[in-house]
């Protein structure tokens, strides 16, 4: 059956590799992807080991859903202890990848050791073997893939690479396949790079034997029928998630100049439509009908010629509000820069936004940058220090180990300044206005991130009545108030774990539309696929288990509620622009801790955020780790 | 007595009517429908479809606006100087 595709267990220092199946039981607790990554997460990496050292374990899981041809099912969780956070690593890539793992007969690899000589990882029908890199090691990540396509002469492989700043340890290195899918957040790139493993190279031609084949195709069809039929679904598909940024930039939920302002003042040139002028076309992941990243071609300007594929909506804030950049082909252009190199746009932007205000305020100085001139809006100085993080030089290697690290060195209050949550940037968006998205950054399980809860259907001013029926209980329809917020947290979080887990895309299920794929739509194409029966409350409660189980590992590494914190400007700088609903917002203290007291009693938590031992009983988790797999 | 709104349109809206922003001359007592329906008198296609004939609120795949606030029934009352944005409901990142 398909849910019975091989681990298998690649200690990179010995060379030897361990081929098991996945058992059942392993099924029905986490499903597959990101849930059982979590669990061999917990299980494999010993508690307060240095992420960097060969004693951290990268874990890399194919989604219980992969290969069907719906709903971007080749989707692919990549894990392993955050070199950037010191808790749950945890980054989840779209693509093909997935897939193809799947189709080669595997579902998850466990990569152990670390080899002396620069290797990469091949996979391919049922077999694995660990190759030379020599001639891989310094190309960039786009460059990599097409290498080893050439090595085997085979044009269908599909890998997962690191770049430049995977093989120099910049922190949050990324993972990328493709053109344009990358893994971005908490440095599994860097974990790669600290193995000398380049790549996980796949190619399958293996049978995907699920249950009720022609049933799953129809139902397939029906869900693609359903999301393209969609008004948000033609809108990504016509502008991909740059789209967001008409919404944001209008009403003032997007961090400019840092933290400054909430909105680019004549941003114009940012709006979705001027892709066009750019754009080749688009292209879409696995098993996705809704193709939302443009592809496209610069044939001006810095680094030009070159073709890419995005931006997404993140990069429009990295590389343009954030540092005051109000032209589109510089946007591309450092778009291009770090997906070459490998490295998180996040990241990358929101340290060097931080840079550019700390050198507004004399923090730092021309001394310290090396004579780069950190103006706001300098694109010079921002594709430099993209290039001198990447390498670890000048400025840029004070920046390569991340907030922490840069905090520290730089000291004189410089912390303040910075935007991240338990070590890790934020996304560019502005939460002063929106609390629940404010719970979410703080509380996520892999430092401030949106893709762990976010609420988008808060901003959508739906019936309450409806609301209530959808999350469980009362949640207030004004995306001002904190009023049931701390609801709207945990249900995103349990059906988001359970997504990256299936390894379907989470821009099809309820990110963009209440009435998009969930946890019914879920279950039926489990069963059609795998046979397996799950009801919609088993599915809630697997999701539980799965972020109950990131919680435990970042408890064991000494994570407290002191940590579920947001930056102190949150509390002490209101909004300056936007609409009369989104100026003059701050986050109010004594209400988030309430709705963060609500928040820890929802998931069964005490006050410090520790679960109870009722709470662990009720999942199974009262053992761990038990060492099943 | 007359007022006048702010429309602001993304994604297919602005595609459909060819302009980021109209400046929308109303009655004083004029509704969100009101104007929705002046606007697809003007422009048809995608702002046909922006009330839902069954509910008879806004379509849940539209986003509509009134000064930063999602508005979904269709007899809200423009005020003077409201911006109104018309969009789609995106998440992401």
């Amino acid at each position: 059956m398909v849910w019975n595709r091989k681990i298998a267990y690649i200690n990179l220092s010995t060379r030897k590799i361990i081929r098991k199946p996945v058992p059942k039981t392993m099924r029905q607790l986490y499903l597959g992807g990101r849930g059982i990554d979590m669990y061999l997460l917990y299980n494999h990496v010993k508690p307060k080991i240095d992420p960097l050292s060969p004693e951290n374990v990268l874990f890399i899981g194919a989604g219980l859903l992969g290969g069907i041809p719906c709903l971007g099912a080749g989707r692919c969780d990549v894990a392993a202890k955050s070199p950037v956070t010191g808790g749950v690593g945890d980054s989840n890539v779209g693509g093909f990848f997935g897939a193809e793992l799947r189709f080669a007969g595997f579902d998850h690899l466990v990569v152990t050791g670390k080899s002396k000589k620069t290797v990469y990882i091949w996979v391919q029908d049922g077999e694995i073997e660990v190759r030379d890199a020599a001639d891989l090691w310094g190309k960039d990540t786009v460059e990599t893939q097409t290498a080893i396509r050439q090595n085997h002469g085979d044009e269908d492989i599909k890998s997962l690479v690191i770049g430049v700043a995977g093989e120099n340890l910049v922190r949050f290195a990324n993972v990328r396949t493709g053109m344009k899918n990358s893994g971005g957040r908490t440095g599994m790139g860097c974990v790669m790079g600290s193995k000398n493993l380049k790549a996980v190279a796949a190619r399958g031609t293996m049978n995907l034997e699920f249950a009720k084949p022609e049933k799953l195709l129809d139902y397939c069809k029906e869900m693609n029928d359903m999301i393209i039929s969609t008004r948000w679904a033609r809108a990504q598909s016509r502008w991909g998630t740059m789209i967001i940024f008409s919404n944001t930039n209008t009403t003032g939920l997007i961090r400019t100049k840092n933290f400054q302002l909430n909105l680019l003042e004549d941003g114009q040139d940012l709006e979705p439509e001027n892709i066009d002028r750019y754009s080749i076309g688009t292209a879409g992941c696995y098993g996705c009908v809704v193709h939302c990243r443009h592809r496209y071609v610069l044939k001006d300007g810095p680094y030009a010629p070159f073709f890419d594929e995005g931006p997404e909506y993140t990069s429009l804030g990295a590389f343009g509000t954030m540092v005051n950049v109000k032209k589109l082909e510089t946007v591309l252009a450092a778009n291009h820069l770090v997906n070459k190199y490998g490295l998180d746009t996040l990241e990358t932007g929101g340290l060097i936004a931080w840079a550019m205000e700390l050198y507004e305020k004399g923090i730092i100085n021309d001394k310290m940058t090396g004579g780069l001139k950190l103006n706001w809006g300098n694109e010079e100085a921002l594709f430099e220090l993209i290039h001198q993080i990447a390498m670890r030089e000048g400025f840029g290697n004070v920046l390569a180990n991340g907030f922490r690290d840069a905090i520290a060195k730089i000291g004189k209050g410089s912390g303040y300044y910075a935007i991240q949550v338990k070590g890790m940037s934020n996304l560019h968006s502005d939460e002063r206005p929106t609390p629940s998205f404010a719970l979410g950054i703080a509380t996520a399980t892999r430092g401030s991130d949106h893709l762990r809860s976010r609420p988008a259907v808060d901003m959508y001013g739906l019936p309450e009545e409806f609301l209530q029926e959808l999350y469980g209980g009362p949640v207030s329809s004004d995306y001002t108030s904190y009023d049931g917020k701390s609801r709207m947290i945990w249900w995103q979080e349990r059906l988001y774990a359970v997504t990256d887990s299936i390894g379907i895309c989470k821009f099809q299920t309820v990110f963009c539309a209440v009435h998009a794929p969930k946890w019914n739509e879920f279950s039926k194409l489990i069963q059609l696929a795998t046979g397996m029966k799950f009801s919609k409350s088993q599915l809630m409660q697997i999701g539980e288990r799965i972020y109950t189980l990131e919680r435990m590992f970042n408890l064991r590494e000494g994570f407290t509620r002191k940590d579920d914190k947001l930056p102190e400007r949150y509390f002490k700088e209101p909004t300056p622009l936007g609409l009369p609903i989104a100026k003059g917002k701050k986050i109010d203290r004594k209400k988030f801790e309430i709705m963060l007291d609500e928040y820890y009693a929802l998931h069964g938590w005490s006050k410090n955020g520790v679960p109870t031992k009722k709470a662990l009983v009720k999942l199974g988790l009262d053992k761990e780790p038990t060492h099943m797999i | 007595m007359t007022a006048h709104v702010k429309i602001l349109l993304h994604a297919m809206f602005k595609e459909v009517a060819g302009q980021r922003e109209i400046l929308q001359e109303i009655s004083a007592d004029s509704t969100l429908r009101d104007m929705l329906n002046t606007l697809a008198r003007k422009y048809g296609k995608e702002f046909n479809s922006i009330i839902d004939p069954k509910t008879g609120q806004v379509n849940l795949d539209t986003l509509v606006m009134v000064n930063g606030k999602s508005i979904r029934k269709p007899d809200f009352q423009l005020e003077d100087n409201d911006v109104v944005m018309i969009t789609v409901p995106v998440g992401g990142g």
